[in-house]
């Protein structure tokens, strides 16, 4: 019971939510970009939601399925097609053997999430199967997807949803139920909720009022560990060297020369660059899903609605869940 | 007694910051906070992270942030009468100081005015402090170097360091534990691993860590075991 890799596409990799309790030691969490997406997708296949998913970016990915499986595809970036049948996304969809998963371009979204019913069977190091390129560690190898790599599954597929599937004539299944998007996936500005940073004040008076109050355009020169943003240039009151401290996910830090970084999920675990503001984490999972050329505007908010926001997309992920386990 | 800064760098991580500048005993209370939470963790805790002088507590949604942030500020404040008596590993490590390895130590020798045998008999000369870990896995920052030691960052970093080089810049001195990019000036290279993901814990060092760099030839390098 296998997939083997055609090709990876734009960037192709192994992921789950993060490689947690070993910051200290400067590793990162690293994990699914987007990882609501990564967990709605195992959530569909009945699997644990910290089951390893393969993190397709933007389009280009070939995968054929070695034996018929029960999976799911969550995100954006890409169609999915199987010759001419496109597959939805969001539900159970049953592949059968010798298919091969094709992806293509749309305008939309940046990230797709393809899990199997039962998981991949990837060997965990440290407690995650999270493919760290710089540390060479999880994933196959410790390195992103590439032609010929085969990822086998842990068992067989049992599931909850297996009955009463949509059977096309290819001989594919999509359930005739689906999961909400909760990640909204935009193409054209995105608008993303901060909270003033830890440095914030020590900025001059015309950075503070652009953060929140211009538009910015997230740069080709991203990737997992982080955003850089083109747009207003920020400068310090006074300019000091400050000490690193600890930094994570959604931090948006200002380097030299006065460019804005988001840090992702790669994001190192300590940083030395004044922090102008912080991304609400319910709002990652929509940075995961914008694309380099795309815009995004800061809208500001308090502690308060951060949590606020943040325990909302905890709350609905809770909802999906139990929702479907009710369904037949 | 320091009164910390509390702050949230996301809405499950929050920062405890002593102080934003280095020193040994913020350094200590830092650490002595990381244990002090670790030995009883609260409900929903996941992990800490030490810096220079702060620390970051990850917490779950088990766990009200509210809530985190009011039992850390009374527990950093009872840390600081708490005994600080958390002193970290003493450990040696063997550093080969061959100009082939230590590829910048022409230009630190030149830039300094110190000969090889000066630079080396300094840099082993002090016991360092690993006040933290991070930039990438397992790397440690250290100080503090003797003053005669200081050197900038390079202009342009370096686009491959080789693992095990032992670099220097401004107060501190680090080691690479994997071929990455890099600003520090190199100075020696350790046979030893600082970062192996089969190992527990991966880090060979950790934040309160003591330690002292002895010398060895090229050829003791080349036979590392």
């Amino acid at each position: 019971m296998s997939i083997t890799i055609l090709k990876p596409g734009m960037m192709s990799s192994v992921q789950d939510l993060g490689r947690w309790g070993f910051q200290q030691y400067g590793v990162p969490i690293g994990g699914a970009m987007d990882k609501v997406s990564a967990t709605l997708a195992n959530i569909i296949c009945g699997n644990d939601e910290n089951e390893a998913v393969i993190e397709m970016t933007l389009h280009g990915t070939s995968i054929i399925f070695n034996e018929a499986a029960f999976c799911a595809i969550v995100g954006g970036g890409c169609k999915a097609y199987i010759d001419d049948v496109e597959l939805p996304f969001n539900r159970l969809l049953w592949i059968p053997a010798f298919s091969i998963i094709k992806t293509t371009a749309n305008l939309q979204g940046c990230r797709s999430y393809l899990s199997v019913s039962g998981g991949f069977n990837v060997k965990k190091i440290m407690g995650s199967s999270s493919t760290y390129t710089p540390s060479g560690i999880g994933g196959i190898n410790g390195r992103n997807l590439i032609t010929g790599d085969m990822l086998a599954f842990k068992r067989e597929q049992n599931l909850h949803a297996a009955s009463n599937l949509h059977m096309l004539p290819s001989g594919v299944g999509i359930s005739h139920w689906h999961t909400a998007d909760l990640v909204e996936v935009t193409a054209n500005v995105a608008i993303v909720h901060a909270i003033k940073g830890p440095e914030f004040d020590r900025f001059n008076a015309a950075s503070q009022e652009d953060i929140f109050n211009s538009m910015f355009t997230i740069s080709s020169r991203s990737n997992r560990m982080g955003y850089r943003l083109e747009g207003k240039k920020f400068t310090l009151e006074q300019q000091t060297e400050m000490v690193s401290t600890a930094v994570t996910t959604g931090i948006v830090q200002v380097t030299h020369e006065g460019d804005p970084i988001i840090l992702m999920a790669d994001a190192q675990t300590i940083g030395g660059y004044p922090r102008i503001a912080r991304i609400c984490a319910a709002d990652i999972s929509l940075l995961a899903q914008t694309r380099p050329g795309v815009k995004i505007q800061f809208k500001e908010i308090g502690e308060e609605e951060s949590l606020m926001r943040y325990n909302r997309i905890v709350e609905a992920m809770k909802r999906v869940k139990v929702g479907l386990s009710n369904t037949g | 007694m320091l009164i910390p800064r509390i702050y949230n760098i996301h809405d499950r991580a929050i920062t405890i910051e002593f102080s934003a500048a280095i020193s040994e005993a913020t350094n200590l209370q830092v650490i002595a906070l990381q244990h002090a939470i670790e030995s009883n963790p609260f409900k929903g805790f996941i992990e800490c992270v030490p810096a220079y002088g702060s620390l970051t507590v990850y917490f779950s949604e088990q766990v009200s942030a509210v809530a985190v942030r009011s039992w850390l500020s009374d527990l950093s404040a009872q840390v600081s009468n708490i005994s600080l008596a958390t002193e970290g590993k003493q450990i040696s490590i063997p550093v080969c100081y061959d100009p082939s390895l230590g590829t910048d130590l022409p230009w630190v020798s030149s830039h300094l005015n110190l000969s090889l045998e000066e630079i080396i008999s300094l840099h082993t000369s002090v016991a360092y402090r690993v006040y933290m870990i991070g930039f990438i896995p397992g790397f440690p920052y250290m100080g503090t170097l003797p003053e005669q030691l200081e050197v900038p960052r390079k202009q342009t970093p370096s686009l491959k360091i080789p693992m095990g080089s032992v670099a220097i810049a401004g107060k501190q001195t680090g080691i690479y534990p994997a071929e990455v990019p890099g600003g520090w000036q190199v100075i020696g290279r350790t046979p030893l691993k600082m970062f192996d993901p089969s190992q527990s814990p991966c880090s060979f060092l950790n934040a309160g860590d003591l330690v002292t760099f002895m010398p060895i030839t090229l050829d003791a390098f080349n036979q590392y075991p």
